[in-house]
């Protein structure tokens, strides 16, 4: 059961990290 | 060993933490001015895509403590999508860069700096062959010893050259114990792999194993029984499997993971069922008795617990019957009396595993036995056809007590059977699989 989560969390950590380095990049350039 | 969402929620939280550790040490202390948004962006996707290259190889290491959590083939799983995740991180930096600040195009131009040049198109070139390389490893027809040797080679060229990359480029690296920080941390990641390839295989050659017996099983199937050379063997839990190499020396580049399928209530010997599948197992029944082995494990959170109450239901298709073959037989040598729902899936009756041991078992165990046979034989009257929602209904426990429920098998099967679990309302701390369709 944990893989149909598991796909689901890679993605979400995915998007998450996106998420963090574009916040971190705009409070960097600003 | 049992999942824990909270010990599995905290090693993911750490994990993306760690990703991003570089970000915070760019801009940590006397950092460099800050540019654009667009252009911070793409420098910030090319560190923390670095920063999971780095911890691909924590994913991959096989750490016990770690895979106890979720299963080493679900970190490998993760470790496929963390791959392609963090190809894609990787890629849209420079993307990122040369379309908000066409300049910096010039990183590719072997005019200005021939090695820089070079260096950049071949780890991205590289990036791309692992990705394509393990995505289409099949139908690119790429034997699994050779791609194993190139995803190694390939990983460590991209962080060497990554890492070269980031000290040249220097921009927000210039305080030495920036560059120490990502020194240490990429050649820690690589030292991983070190230790896998090489130490791990110089421990295994203390610990030889011997082919004692290959004995022809149904359906193109052989059972080869090991016996340790030397050392007292390996204790290990019913469910669980091992990394097997075959040959007079542990390195190889073919190992490969089968579950055990003898009893864990048997010290010393061991044994694996394994079905003749893919390059590596055409051949396995040809394996001579008194051939060299090395077994890496156990490894595997696939196995037996005491705390369900309302007993075990295990699913199981085709050579996915080898751990839960290895569960019935510990139950017997325990004289455990759970009781014990077993749904067996094979296409013929004559291929079907342990066909007659399974009926024997059902006598012994407090077993319910449930053949399903895809194409049975004239007179058949037990099941038939595949795992369709109506036929697992028909079987499953209706019992309000927790049930633990095992599904190992073919894809299709398992996202069938426990898409069907979840929507019976069975919670995903009582359902178990086993995956290792990887590459």
């Amino acid at each position: 059961m944990q893989h149909l989560y598991l796909r689901r969390t890679a993605f979400a950590v995915a998007v998450f990290l996106v998420v963090l380095t574009a916040a971190a990049a705009a409070l960097r350039a600003c | 060993m049992r999942y824990s969402f909270w010990q599995g929620a905290l090693w993911i939280t750490l994990y993306a933490v760690l990703c991003m550790l570089p970000v915070a040490a760019a801009y940590a202390g006397a950092a460099a001015p800050a540019r654009g948004f667009w252009v911070e962006f793409g420098v910030g996707l090319g560190f923390v895509g670095l920063a999971m290259m780095g911890f691909q190889f924590v994913l991959t290491g096989r750490f016990k403590q770690v895979a106890s959590s979720f299963g080493l083939d679900a970190m490998l799983q993760f470790h496929r999508q963390m791959g392609i995740a963090g190809t894609a991180f990787v890629l849209a930096h420079p993307v990122i860069l040369v379309v908000a600040q066409p300049g910096y195009v010039e990183f590719f131009d072997p005019r200005l700096n021939l090695p820089r040049a070079v260096a950049l198109s071949a780890v991205t070139a590289a990036l791309v062959l692992l990705l394509a390389t393990t995505l289409w490893r099949r139908p690119l027809g790429l034997r699994y010893e050779l791609w194993r040797a190139a995803h190694g080679g390939l990983a460590l060229a991209v962080m060497f050259i990554g890492l070269v990359h980031l000290l040249q480029v220097n921009y927000y690296v210039s305080v030495p114990w920036k560059r120490a920080l990502w020194v240490v941390m990429t050649l820690g990641a690589m030292g991983l792999l070190i230790h896998a390839r090489v130490i791990r295989p110089l421990q295994m050659r203390r610990r030889p194993w011997r082919v004692a017996e290959v004995r022809r099983e149904r359906g193109q199937t052989w059972t080869l029984a090991f016996e340790p050379v030397g050392h007292e063997g390996m204790s290990f839990e019913a469910g669980q499997f091992v990394w097997l190499t075959l040959g007079p020396t542990p390195f190889s580049f073919q190992q490969h993971p089968f579950s055990i399928s003898s009893s864990a209530a048997q010290s010393g010997r061991v044994e694996l069922t394994i079905k003749a599948l893919g390059d590596f197992t055409s051949q396995i029944g040809e394996t001579a008795v008194g051939t060299t082995a090395f077994l890496e494990g156990p490894y595997g959170a696939f196995t037996l617990s005491g705390e369900a109450d309302g007993g075990v239901v295990f699913v199981a298709g085709g050579v996915g019957i080898t751990p839960v073959v290895s569960m019935l037989r510990t139950l017997r040598d325990r004289g455990d009396h759970r009781p014990v729902t077993l749904l067996y899936g094979s296409t013929y009756a004559e291929s079907a595993l342990f066909w007659d041991e399974l009926h024997a078992l059902a006598e012994s165990l407090n077993l319910r036995f449930v053949p399903v046979l895809e194409e049975p034989p004239d007179g058949w009257d037990g099941e038939r056809g595949l795992f369709s929602p109506e036929l697992l209904e028909r079987h499953l426990p209706t019992a309000s007590e927790p049930v633990d429920y095992y599904v190992c098998g073919p894809e299709a099967m398992m996202d069938a059977v426990e898409s069907h679990l979840l929507r019976r309302g069975v919670p995903a701390r009582h359902v178990f699989s086993e995956r290792f369709q990887i590459v």
